[in-house]
């Protein structure tokens, strides 16, 4: 008689029973190399495993342990606010997002995994940008100079060096 | 002022052109000595860029030359002059300044009179009342609020101008319901995520998209030709004659045979109110019986689509099959009927065009608006939407235009005097209270309300759920109501309960600040006159080439996208003044004038706007003032445009929605980090047939269940309330008006037989009833008729027609005057065409605070017109114009500027003559 105890996902096509080292082995997958900056158990578990409905507690439990254990990937920050959930704690960080990779898996560049919207940024030559918009076919910058914007707007290369150069400043 | 001299030939020639920009469309304003003489739409010269050329189907597709106005903007020299315009500061007549502020006879308002007052009189009593609430109360006790698009320009368009004031001074905001799309603001997010769209579609590159590849478009309560989608004047009418010339089939589902349907319609459906989710259910059943939606895309990219079928064929929990048949007996569209949509749906590359951007509707401002949008967009999915042809998209937007060219757009939250980079001081209300603006009312008058949700909830779908209590754990109650152009009398539900409000003394002090006497400006204390966008200087935009606010880029329904310097064509007539002037004269008497204005005129506002922008780039800042527009065009490279016509052929194409089809990361603009992962902006990143947002937030949702699904309304056909009032209400978005900013004010469009009929001074409203109905209640056409049920009662003249479903009456919305018969007394008669008077105050539901004025029972039977003369109120401002103040500036009236009409007319006999002569 098998006593370990099983885990219920219930998934579009079926209900799935998996033991828990199966699970954090999903987990784990889903988790591997992934593009995102932030993560929580709930995205795991609706885009990771496309489970219906609330993930279990139980289930819940092992994708959050699971992050935990996973310390040089992930970073448990807390509570933070998502757009879709509310406010989930614990969030995670992803500490390879700097050098995971910004394309897609056709090449195509994606430009807000690098900047953020509305944040501050300095170029190599010192000068502090706003960049208020950004696709990734259009980035524009205000520069800000004793806490106000001087000039006109900008218009910024991101694909450029000068782009690859710049690092985000409070 | 920069001026033009028009040529000699072209009219007077002591004739000014000057632009301008309102609601309804860019336009020239012709002046004589300082009196507007007429406006016309903008005529492109050959200075200006080349259109942009779309090729389908072996033509080639290209604007013509010249920016169109809607009919309501030919209205703005008649609404310049109009007798209702507020001519000087005034005091209601029985106000009495008490240090308490108890015992001010509020009682009164709406049918007291007014006594004229200087404007440092005005603006006095206005500082010391606010001193003294704020003292006594705090800083929550004032309340303001703007009307949807009373005003145009960036500097003075209520985001940038009033935000900037009333977060300097702090007060408690009224958070805005989406009331012209509520079922999809409400509703979509929850089933493809853009709850940053405010649950709209990507518009882009859909107009080229549709034309090449389309074959038919359904029109679901969508009438584009009334209601383009915002401010996008008649430039999409064009389309759409193009769209049908090349064989398009359209097919229109609305209870009444719009404008749009009567025109273009290959087929009209006529359902009975409030019951469209059911046809879409049935239309799904006939695609899972006959195996003809795309299997192969709802597998990829659909979730829990296994439980929907389920529902629709009858294996879920209520075991009912959504066959035709059941849906025939809740429409009364024939099951037929339905099979036919459904297979031409499914064999041809369809569109849906729904009621949302691109020609607002309302089946989506139902109790079941909601099920009814996800349905629609769900159905879309089953479809394969984002493939050539195949689409979820309004034929009234989505032109081609230059997203790489930016410039802040109307309602873009960058584009602001309240905002950085426009503003150096960024002001942040200090007060975290909100109100709820349809509960308004209730919350004034019961001291207490509680509802969900922040109004827009662009910023995420976790903020419909945030729960808000009135008076907020802390704070006082509001006492002072500043409201700031236009009229919700006519725009917000169950008038008569907002009326009430005006006449609590929980109101102490109550400030209407407008251009026009409306029916709400009637019930304030001290008024002050502003005037309109032709008397003062601003900047415009048309066309969103900017981030767009409510939802970026959504008002790309025009051929051109055009930038307007906004040149003060006349002196503001009368006393009145610019909003920007009453709220920097108001700052300075509270202390805060120099920071609100920092140091900046309006026209030096509006030249920031020109300089965080691309604009620069092309146009000095005096060349542009000089010109008075520039058009972008929608390419800037030389080789982009057609060696033999010179039309800009290519542009950087990024067809909406197309990304996600070809399973690419999101390449279109305003998109969120998730989507360039290539995932929706729902719980799972797909379509979700089964809403995973609903099921965590709201699982006791009564309004909007996980599954959507058709149910019968709180206030339908099978609700208690339909035995004593038998006929469903339609009010759609109004063709001769605009939230109530043109119908009272411009007396041209009296003359308009399908918008008014003038019966002893009075304009009564039109609306339609069915000759069945009408045989029935002995209504022939042009009776006097009263609709009415326990909320009120609305005198119209019947116009009886076979355009709509037997059981339903239609009114416009957004176009009455509410003219109650006794003016003051709780649901008097209106017989100003009002029709809100008669729709429910209540939301669609418990979690879903949005309005739903299809929800609405009547009755109708015929009645005498109200044998008083007039409106009933002209002579409040007839007793002010008797007033006089010791330094009156001269009167310029509508007559005056008819006079120069007859002078130009003169002229041109007498050229006429001496041409002859020669």
């Amino acid at each position: 008689m098998d006593l370990q105890k099983k885990y219920l996902l219930r998934l579009p096509d079926e209900n799935v029973t998996l033991t828990k080292d199966e699970l954090v082995a999903r987990i784990k997958e889903i988790l591997k190399d992934h593009p995102s900056e932030h993560m929580n158990a709930y995205r795991v578990w609706y885009e990771g495993f496309e489970g219906c409905g609330m993930p279990g507690t139980d289930v819940y439990n092992v994708i959050v342990e699971t992050f935990r254990s996973l310390k040089d990937d992930w970073k448990d920050i807390g509570p933070m606010r998502w757009e879709k959930y509310g406010v989930i704690n614990p969030s995670f960080l992803n500490l390879h997002y700097d050098t995971a990779s910004k394309t897609d898996d056709k090449g195509n560049f994606m430009l807000q995994h690098r900047f953020h919207l509305g944040k501050h940024y300095q170029g190599p030559d010192g000068k502090v940008w706003w960049i208020p918009v950004m696709e990734d076919f259009n980035m524009r910058a205000f520069e800000r100079k004793d806490g106000k914007y001087v000039g006109t707007m900008v218009e910024i290369d991101p694909y450029g060096e000068y782009a690859r150069q710049m690092v985000e400043v409070q | 002022m920069a001026e033009r001299i028009m040529p000699s030939s072209a009219g007077h020639p002591k004739e000014k052109i000057s632009h301008g920009v309102c609601v309804a469309g860019p336009m020239t304003v012709h002046t004589v000595d300082g009196v507007i003489r007429r406006v016309r739409p903008i005529v492109l010269t050959d200075d200006d860029t080349p259109g942009w050329v779309i090729k389908a189907r072996g033509k080639e597709y290209t604007p013509q030359r010249k920016f169109t106005m809607s009919l309501l903007g030919y209205c703005e020299k008649d609404r310049t002059y109009a007798y209702d315009r507020l001519k000087y500061p005034m005091i209601r007549e029985d106000f009495v300044e008490t240090p308490d502020g108890k015992n001010r006879n509020t009682e009164n308002r709406g049918k007291s009179g007014y006594r004229r007052a200087s404007w440092d009189e005005a603006l006095s009593l206005v500082a010391r009342e606010i001193k003294r609430l704020q003292k006594t109360y705090g800083k929550e006790t004032i309340t303001a609020c703007t009307s949807s698009h009373h005003s145009w320009g960036l500097v003075g368009y209520k985001i940038s101008l009033f935000n900037r004031f009333f977060s300097m001074m702090g007060y408690t905001r009224i958070a805005d319901n989406p009331d012209s799309w509520e079922g999809f603001h409400w509703g979509t997010p929850h089933t493809y995520g853009y709850y940053w769209r405010l649950g709209g579609p990507e518009p882009y590159d859909m107009l080229e998209m549709a034309m090449q590849n389309c074959e038919t478009i359904i029109c679901w309560s969508s009438d584009p030709d009334t209601s383009r989608g915002g401010y996008s004047a008649q430039e999409s009418a064009l389309w759409r004659w193009w769209m049908k010339e090349m064989g398009i089939q359209f097919i229109y589902v609305d209870p009444f045979n719009n404008y749009t349907s009567v025109k273009h319609a290959d087929k009209w459906i006529g359902p009975r109110m409030g019951t469209d989710a059911a046809i879409l259910e049935a239309i799904a059943y006939v695609w899972l019986t006959e195996g003809t939606y795309d299997k192969e895309y709802v597998r990829q990219h659909g979730h829990r689509f296994k439980e929907f079928a389920d529902h629709i064929l009858g294996r879920g929990p209520d075991g009912t099959p959504k066959t035709p048949k059941w849906a025939e007996e809740l429409s009364l569209v024939k099951a037929m009927d339905i099979k036919a949509i459904a297979r031409r749906w499914a064999q041809t590359p369809t569109t849906v065009g729904s009621g949302m951007r691109g020609g607002f509707g309302g089946a989506c401002r139902h109790s079941n608006g909601t099920e009814y949008a996800r349905l629609l967009v769900l159905l879309s999915a089953m479809q394969g939407m984002g493939k050539p042809g195949r689409a979820f998209w309004g034929p009234g937007c989505g032109a081609p235009m230059n997203y790489n060219f930016w410039f802040g757009g109307y309602s873009d939250p960058l584009a602001s005097i309240a905002k950085a980079p426009i503003a150096d001081d960024v002001p942040m209300n200090s007060v975290s209270q909100v109100l709820y603006r349809p509960n308004l009312p209730d919350a004034i008058l019961n001291g207490h309300y509680e509802w969900y949700g922040e109004g827009f909830c662009g910023g995420g779908i976790d903020l419909e759920f945030t729960r808000h209590v009135y008076p907020a754990p802390g704070c006082n109650k509001v006492h002072c109501f500043w409201r700031y152009g236009g009229s919700f009398f006519g725009t917000m539900l169950d008038t008569n309960k907002w009326a009430a409000m005006y006449k609590s003394p929980e109101l102490e002090f109550v400030i209407n600040q407008d251009i026009y006497f409306t029916p709400e400006t009637r019930h304030a204390d001290v008024i002050l006159p502003a005037c309109t966008n032709l008397e003062r200087t601003d900047i415009g935009e048309v066309g969103s080439s900017g981030l767009g606010g409510y939802c970026s880029h959504s008002e790309s329904g025009n051929s051109w996208q055009m930038i307007v310097y906004q040149e003060k064509a006349i002196e503001p007539l009368w006393d009145s003044r610019s909003d920007f002037w009453i709220f920097s004269q108001v700052a300075a008497r509270l202390g805060f004038g120099e920071r609100f204005t920092e140091g900046r005129d309006e026209e030096a506002w509006a030249k920031r706007f020109w300089q965080f922008s691309d604009l620069p780039k092309q146009m000095s800042w005096d060349a542009f003032k000089k010109k008075g527009y520039y058009i972008i065009p929608t390419s800037l490279k030389e080789e982009d445009k057609d060696p033999k016509t010179g039309l800009i052929a290519n542009w950087d194409r990024r067809p909406g929605f197309n990304w996600f089809a070809e399973n690419r990361a999101c390449d279109t603009m305003n998109h969120k980090v998730f989507q360039e992962e290539h995932l929706l902006g729902t719980f799972s990143g797909k379509f979700e047939f089964v809403s995973e947002s609903l099921t965590y937030w709201a699982p006791d949702d009564e309004a909007r269940r996980p599954i959507p699904q058709y149910q019968d309304s709180w206030e339908g056909h099978t609700s208690l309330t339909a035995d004593k009032f038998p006929y469903g209400l339609i009010s759609p978005h109004p063709r001769f008006d605009y939230h109530t900013h043109y119908n009272q004010h411009a007396k041209w469009l009296w003359e308009i037989p399908k918008n008014r009929v003038i019966i002893n001074g009075n304009p009564y409203l039109v609306c339609h009833i069915n000759k069945e109905t009408a045989d029935q209640k002995g209504i022939k056409d042009g009776d006097v008729v009263r609709l009415f049920n326990d909320r009120g009662s609305v005198l119209c003249v019947a116009r009886v027609s076979y355009r709509l479903y037997p059981q339903t009456i239609h009114a416009y919305t957004s176009s009455g005057i509410y003219n109650p018969i006794e003016y003051g007394k709780y649901k008097s008669w209106d017989k100003g065409g009002s029709i809100n008077v008669l729709t429910p105050g209540r939301l669609m539901g418990e979690y879903v605070p949005g309005m739903a004025p299809y929800s609405c029972n009547i009755d109708v039977e015929k009645c005498e017109a109200d044998p008083n003369y007039g409106q009933g109120w002209e002579y409040i401002l007839d007793e002010v114009d008797k007033q006089q103040l010791e330094t009156e500036r001269p009167i310029r009236t509508s007559m005056d500027a008819d006079l120069i009409f007859g002078e130009r007319e003169e002229w041109i006999r007498q050229q006429m003559m001496k041409k002859e002569a020669i």
